[in-house]
């Protein structure tokens, strides 16, 4: 058992340094390049139906919090039914099949490696504070 | 040189960003604890001018201005602190800013300093508190700055009381919507309603409390949004640089594992909030809260990595391996 517990906490540390790697590279190399792609369409019916004229203003830019607000767009059309409570449902229709595919594969990536991380960091973590 | 006078004012305590009534003299006694005239002074000031090229004459220095300290006589180092990149974009973020703001700006920089680089992932923090704000000019603040123009509306006679009680009502009241459960906090316990209110004391201007209010939320917003882009990419340029000058491979690895494991529960924070303002329309509050918890993750995940590394990998050379060394050299 506690063998089976420090392979555990082994591969934690590196698995929240590879997952959290690769999650950067990911943002990188395929984040950037979709939030630059984003049709104008898309980006106005995120804005006027989903969110607020504050948002609108400030999801221009590179800064962390025009990055935050762009990717919530790819998410939005990613995962439609993730953005119900903000009325976007139907965001998909009004945007390129092929835009939709990529958004999902970025998402759905992107979700897999940030939960992976989080799940080695609190491991890490419980070892470190409470178990160690 | 004596390290007591070195102090850690805030994050750029080696890199001295130059406020106004400040000479070059100030500083140096300020830093260094050398007086005008002595040869511990000339040792200094010969040092700062090498150091700083872009200072021509040593009677001018300008407000905003980045300077490199180091200790006295301490081996020059190849790299700079920062990247000239780095500094030009801290200068232009300073210049920006008021004097008031670059005092909170270097408070801030006090808990960086206090969190050491394990606090990469305090961008995020500080870009969720932007997000709840906005600036002057758009956003929750220029909704409160248009009270004080409806006011002034009213006084010039273009809006009767009732129309003005009304436009302020409803102005507070989104205010108040957008800023959620966070209004009594941004508001020092009070509503927007209650701090956002004509002052009627004598001597004092009607105006000077949603004036007051404003500029300070403002003040807290534009430190937010753009310090947390800059303290993180300076913050990721001072762990490099330790690494260089760090003394024994031991110490460079342990800056690197505590950066390294910050740096990605940092990332990985930032995504979870992009998901979570899908998710809920009160996305302000949600992204503040993650904000804050992203940040004392990756913090405590910096540390707790570090600790991991000291029992089971104190061996391996990672900046080696990885070619750190090399980069950050």
């Amino acid at each position: 058992m506690q063998l089976i517990l420090e392979m555990i906490v082994r591969y934690s540390f590196w698995g929240m340094f590879i997952f959290g790697g690769l999650l950067i590279v990911w943002i990188i190399i395929v984040g950037f390049p979709l939030i630059i792609l984003t049709p104008q369409p898309v980006k106005d019916y995120w804005f006027l139906v989903g969110g607020t004229k504050v948002e609108s203003d400030l999801a221009t830019g590179w800064d962390f919090v025009a990055l935050i607000l762009r990717f919530s767009v790819v998410h939005s059309v990613a995962f439609p039914w993730l953005g119900k409570k903000r009325g976007l449902t139907k965001i998909r229709e009004v945007c390129p099949t092929w835009f939709a595919h990529y958004c999902l594969l970025f998402s759905v990536v992107t979700s897999v490696l940030m939960v992976a991380g989080f799940i080695s960091t609190f491991i890490l973590i419980i070892d470190s504070y409470f178990l160690s | 040189m004596n390290t007591t006078y070195f102090n850690s004012v805030n994050r750029y305590s080696c890199l001295y960003v130059v406020k106004p009534g400040d000479t070059l003299s100030k500083v140096i006694l300020k830093f260094y604890n050398f007086r005008y005239g002595t040869d511990g002074y000339q040792r200094a000031m010969k040092q700062i001018l090498a150091d700083n090229p872009t200072i021509k004459d040593s009677n001018v220095i300008k407000i905003s201005q980045t300077i490199n300290l180091r200790a006295i006589d301490s081996k020059e180092t190849s790299k700079p602190l920062v990247s000239a990149k780095e500094q030009e974009n801290l200068e232009l973020t300073m210049k920006t800013l008021s004097q008031p703001e670059q005092e909170i700006f270097s408070l801030l920089s006090v808990m960086e300093e206090y969190w050491g680089v394990g606090s990469t992932g305090t961008g995020v923090t500080f870009a969720s508190m932007g997000i709840l704000l906005g600036s002057q000019d758009k956003g929750n603040i220029a909704l409160l700055k248009q009270v004080s123009e409806v006011y002034q509306s009213y006084k010039s006679g273009k809006l009767s009381k009732g129309q003005y009680d009304y436009r302020r009502k409803q102005l507070l009241e989104k205010a108040a919507r957008n800023l959620g459960p966070t209004e009594k906090l941004l508001f020092k316990g009070k509503t927007a309603k209650e701090a956002m209110r004509i002052t009627r004391a004598k001597g004092v201007r009607p105006t000077a409390a949603l004036h007051g209010n404003t500029q300070r939320l403002s003040t807290i917003s534009k430190v937010a949004a753009r310090g947390g882009t800059v303290l993180t990419a300076v913050n990721v340029g001072m762990a490099c640089h330790q690494i260089a000058n760090a003394k024994t491979n031991a110490k460079k690895n342990e800056i690197l594992v505590e950066t390294a494991a910050s740096a990605v529960v940092g990332v990985m924070g930032g995504a979870a909030i992009s998901f979570f303002i899908v998710a809920t329309p009160v996305g302000w509050v949600t992204a503040l809260v993650l904000g804050v918890a992203s940040s004392a993750i990756s913090y405590v995940s910096g540390k707790a990595a570090l600790r991991y590394y000291h029992a089971d990998y104190g061996e391996s050379d990672l900046v080696t391996l990885t070619g750190v060394n090399k980069f950050c050299s």
